[in-house]
């Protein structure tokens, strides 16, 4: 320590820390004010330490540290008898010591106003010190280090908050969980300290390491390295830093976490929650409340034994309203705008495993923000669904299996990969019976332990930015799986042709059905499109109009058809597009199948 | 007590892939005042530097005061005088508060002789150093040096900048000291008429290298011009510094008996000086 050097620091920055404390104090009786009604006890105090105690250290070590090398005045200080590392201690625990009173200072103040209204022991007061002092003597040290920086000390003092920005975004770990910022949380802020000693020993190593390189930087090659920074910044440096803070923020707006809408509350029937999903079923008159209650128990361990499975961080609330006079086969479920949830409409005796699966479809689909419905992933998450709905029944799984053979068309890399339009073609039937031969047949060619390693990589929760982008494909993990989508394929044609010999015989009852669509305009009639379909006597139409801006395929009118030849009771728009599908009901498989489905031109 | 102020012996300082200093060899004996003369970058201010413990040198040994020192310690700083050749005072001080600011750091800090500094050099004591002029604070700077009546004084072109008349004035007060307390200075300068009416002895360096040293007289008596047929070869104890300057010792000169239309020139230390700086003379020529 130099007595002399600390008589010139306070001479010549007197008046700035001076005034400094003075805007310190003013803030911190505001935030003590505003207090009150937010938070009371140390809320202020923890504030104003996050806030005002970073700026005057910033403050501090721009006048101690930064000033004196870029006025080269630290020049003149070397040719006097004082030594280098003497100069950056004395100024370091002048720094300390003025940071300590501000510390104090805003403490006891604290502490003074809060026991106007409360009593406070001094145990806890204390202790609220010793965490609010080594946050500060941390900030401090960190604030010196940047300050002999010189020309970078911007920087440093950005790199801070900005990686510990990045840090909470990227890894979800929130700020108060940070070294140092740590001793700042909200048992602090409400006088019960609870901190570890790992916190403590972080920050005081944090501080240790930041006054380490500050004494590094201001000895090392004889001071050299301080001077250099000092110098200012060329015109390069300065464009470079420019265009590194517009990148660096870019990247940070397109990493900015975006707000996820509340989950949906259960408000009827009886809630189910035994692991992370809550569960309810609405009972209705051909629902008892102890089937609903049953049905809610085995979705609800449906959805929990999956998210174990996948290991995915997810706490599914499910909703199922059973509504009568809906066809079995039509599931609905409700677009929430301002929750998250799973509210599904179904017919109150719409088959277990499909409602099941479609649960555990939803399910998967928000864990991955919906990324799973748009990417060749897609048919494993349709597979997935169906599988898990009926792992524990073999019958059911034998049902899939036979639907699946039933499938005309032979499954393909190229039809695996565009799910959507192999979908839109074999109907939800045929689709989810397919997808689930393919999902069956991957585990039989991985084995359960690679499959679930594929299917965690798969059905994770992604980036919901720009990262995402270099998420690898999964055509890629595949590969690292030892397969290929072609080999998939091939396997998955190979289980479903073994699938059909083996129900040879049941599908042999089913009868073959051909089936047209056409869309025509005449000058007395318009412009319809008319349907055909022999080899059923009844049977029904889904259709919907495509227009240039329709986003997708999604509720579809149905019509129901007891005649050979109809005209679809719609007038679509000349130049537009009719997707329409013939469907029939299919006693042997149980489960309407899809015979045509086409998308017609209108003339 | 030792004879000599300063020893260094083969000392060397880089600067990443610049050799600043290259083996540095330089005595000077006390209570004497010794130019080191050499060009811009030829490691003048860097062996100052070394000197004042400002650089750490990377290799040889130094000797101040009569003792050996790996870093030279707050106690023998207190023993040196500093004047560089920029000062960089605090610009919010006048002289007053300067001496006030430096004064505890020396026990020997000598109040009435700092005032007395300030008048000879006509500093003004209220003004803040950020008023004054260059030449001014250079005479400040040479104050705050002198004050502590050190032992030794180091001037790394002090006068720089200076006017003709400030130069003088300084100079004088520099010689002056010297001879009233006996002091050792190192005066550096790149001109040589400047150390030639302050030095006794002088020193050239040139690329971080000493080229030759020794008092100014005998320098002039060894190192001479030499006109005489291309193909004339001088007799061995004769070294070339630079095309036709040769170095020999001052009986070599005098007993070599020279050809026919042989012309041997004393030079002025100008010349010698500038025979020795340049960078193209050959590695060879130091004494």
């Amino acid at each position: 320590m130099s007595y002399v050097l600390i008589r010139k620091e306070l001479r010549e920055h007197g008046w700035v820390i001076a005034l400094a404390l003075l805007l310190g104090a003013l803030a911190l009786l505001g935030m003590l004010e505003q207090s009150e009604q937010t938070g009371g006890r140390f809320v202020a105090l923890v504030g104003h330490a996050r806030s005002f105690g970073l700026l005057i250290a910033a403050l501090l070590a721009n006048r101690l540290f930064a000033r004196e090398y870029s006025g080269k005045t630290q020049l003149f200080l070397e040719i006097l008898p004082l030594g280098r590392a003497r100069v950056f201690w004395t100024k370091w625990l002048l720094g300390l010591g003025l940071v300590a009173i501000a510390t104090l200072g805003a403490w006891y103040g604290s502490l003074r106003w809060i026991r106007r209204s409360e009593v406070l022991d001094w145990r806890g007061a204390l202790a609220v010190l010793g965490c609010v002092a080594l946050f500060n003597l941390t900030g401090w040290a960190y604030a010196a280090m940047a300050g002999m920086l010189g020309r970078y000390r911007y920087l440093a003092w950005l790199a801070g908050p900005l990686l510990a920005y990045t840090v909470h975004d990227a890894a979800g770990i929130p700020i108060e969980e940070l070294p140092a910022f740590r001793l700042l949380g909200e048992d602090v802020a409400m006088a019960r300290p609870q901190v570890g000693a790992l916190a403590l020993v972080q920050a005081g190593s944090l501080a240790l390491v930041c006054a380490g390189a500050g004494m590094l930087l201001a000895t090392a090659g004889s001071g050299a390295i301080a001077s250099t920074l000092a110098r200012r910044m060329t015109t390069r440096e300065r464009v470079f830093i420019v265009s590194a803070s517009i990148t660096g923020l870019a990247l940070l707006t397109a990493l900015e976490s975006k707000p996820e809408p509340p989950p949906f509350e259960l408000t009827e029937g009886e809630i189910v929650a035994d692991g992370l999903a809550r569960v309810a079923v609405m009972p209705t008159g051909e629902l008892d409340a102890a089937r609903a209650s049953e049905l809610a128990r085995v979705i609800s361990r449906d959805a929990d034994t999956l998210i174990d499975r996948l290991g995915v961080s997810a706490q599914p609330r499910v909703f199922v309203l059973p509504q009568q006079g809906l066809d079995r086969t039509v599931m609905q479920r409700a677009v929430l705008s301002g929750a998250q949830g799973i509210v599904l409409r179904v017919a109150p005796d719409a088959p277990r495993p499909q409602l099941r699966a479609l649960v555990l479809h939803s399910l998967v689909a928000d864990v991955t923000l919906q990324r799973a419905l748009k990417e060749d992933r897609h048919v494993l998450l349709d597979g997935l669904s169906a599988y898990w709905a009926v792992r524990d029944d073999p019958a059911a799984r034998e049902r899939l299996w036979s639907r699946a053979a039933a499938s005309a068309a032979p499954l393909s890399a190229e039809r695996l990969q565009r799910w959507a339009e192999t979908s839109e073609q074999l109907g939800s039937c045929l689709a989810d019976a397919s997808a689930f031969a393919v999902f069956a047949t991957l585990e039989g060619a991985l084995g359960q332990s690679a499959l679930w390693t594929l299917l965690r990589g798969l059905f994770s929760r992604p980036h919901d930015d720009v990262r995402v982008l270099f998420e690898p494909s999964v055509a890629q993990r595949l590969q690292r799986a030892g397969l290929s989508w072609s080999r998939l394929a091939a396997l998955s044609e190979r289980a479903r042709l073994a699938a059909r010999a083996r129900n040879a015989a049941v599908l042999a009852l089913r009868p073959s059905y051909r089936a047209s669509v056409s869309a025509s305009a005449t000058r007395d009639r318009g412009r319809t499109v008319a349907i055909a379909l022999a080899g059923s006597p009844q049977y029904f139409a889904l259709y919907q109009v495509l227009l240039p801006w329709t986003p997708g395929v999604d509720g579809m009118s149905r019509f129901d058809v007891r005649k050979a030849r109809a005209v679809l009771p719609l007038s679509p728009p000349r130049g537009s597009r009719v997707l329409v599908a013939l469907e029939v009901e299919d006693a042997t498989l149980d489960c309407p199948v899809r015979v045509l489905a086409r998308r017609v031109d209108v003339p | 007590m030792d004879s000599e102020a300063i020893r260094l012996s083969d000392v060397r300082r880089r600067y990443g892939r610049v050799r600043a200093l290259d083996g540095v060899n330089l005595s000077v004996a006390r209570g004497e005042v010794y130019g080191f003369l050499g060009r811009n970058g030829a490691g003048k201010t860097t062996t100052l530097r070394v000197l004042m413990g400002i650089v750490r040198a990377d290799g040889g040994s130094i000797e101040l005061l009569g003792e050996r020192v790996e870093r030279v310690s707050i106690a023998l700083k207190r023993r040196v005088g500093y004047v560089s050749q920029e000062q960089y005072f605090y610009p919010w001080m006048s002289a007053t508060q300067l001496g006030r600011f430096v004064a505890p750091l020396y026990p020997s800090w000598d109040e009435q002789e700092y005032r007395r500094l300030l008048a000879v050099l006509d500093v003004p004591p209220d003004r803040r150093s950020v008023e004054l002029s260059g030449g001014t604070r250079t005479k400040l700077a040479l104050a705050l040096a002198l004050a502590p009546r050190p032992a030794l004084l180091l001037l790394d072109e002090p006068t720089t900048g200076l006017d003709p008349v400030a130069r003088a004035e300084f100079n004088e007060l520099v010689i002056a000291t010297v001879r009233e307390r006996g002091t050792t200075a190192l005066f550096s300068s790149h001109l040589v008429g400047e150390v030639e009416g302050v030095a006794t002895r002088v020193g050239i360096i040139q690329a971080g290298k000493m080229r030759v040293e020794g008092d100014i007289a005998g320098l002039r008596a060894r190192v001479r011009r030499l006109r005489a047929e291309p193909t004339f070869e001088p007799p061995p104890g004769f070294a070339r510094v630079r095309a036709d300057v040769w170095q020999a010792e001052p009986e070599l000169w005098a007993a070599t008996p020279w050809p026919e239309g042989t012309l041997v020139e004393a030079l002025s230390l100008e010349h010698i000086f500038l025979a020795f700086a340049r960078t193209d003379a050959p590695v060879t020529s130091a004494a």
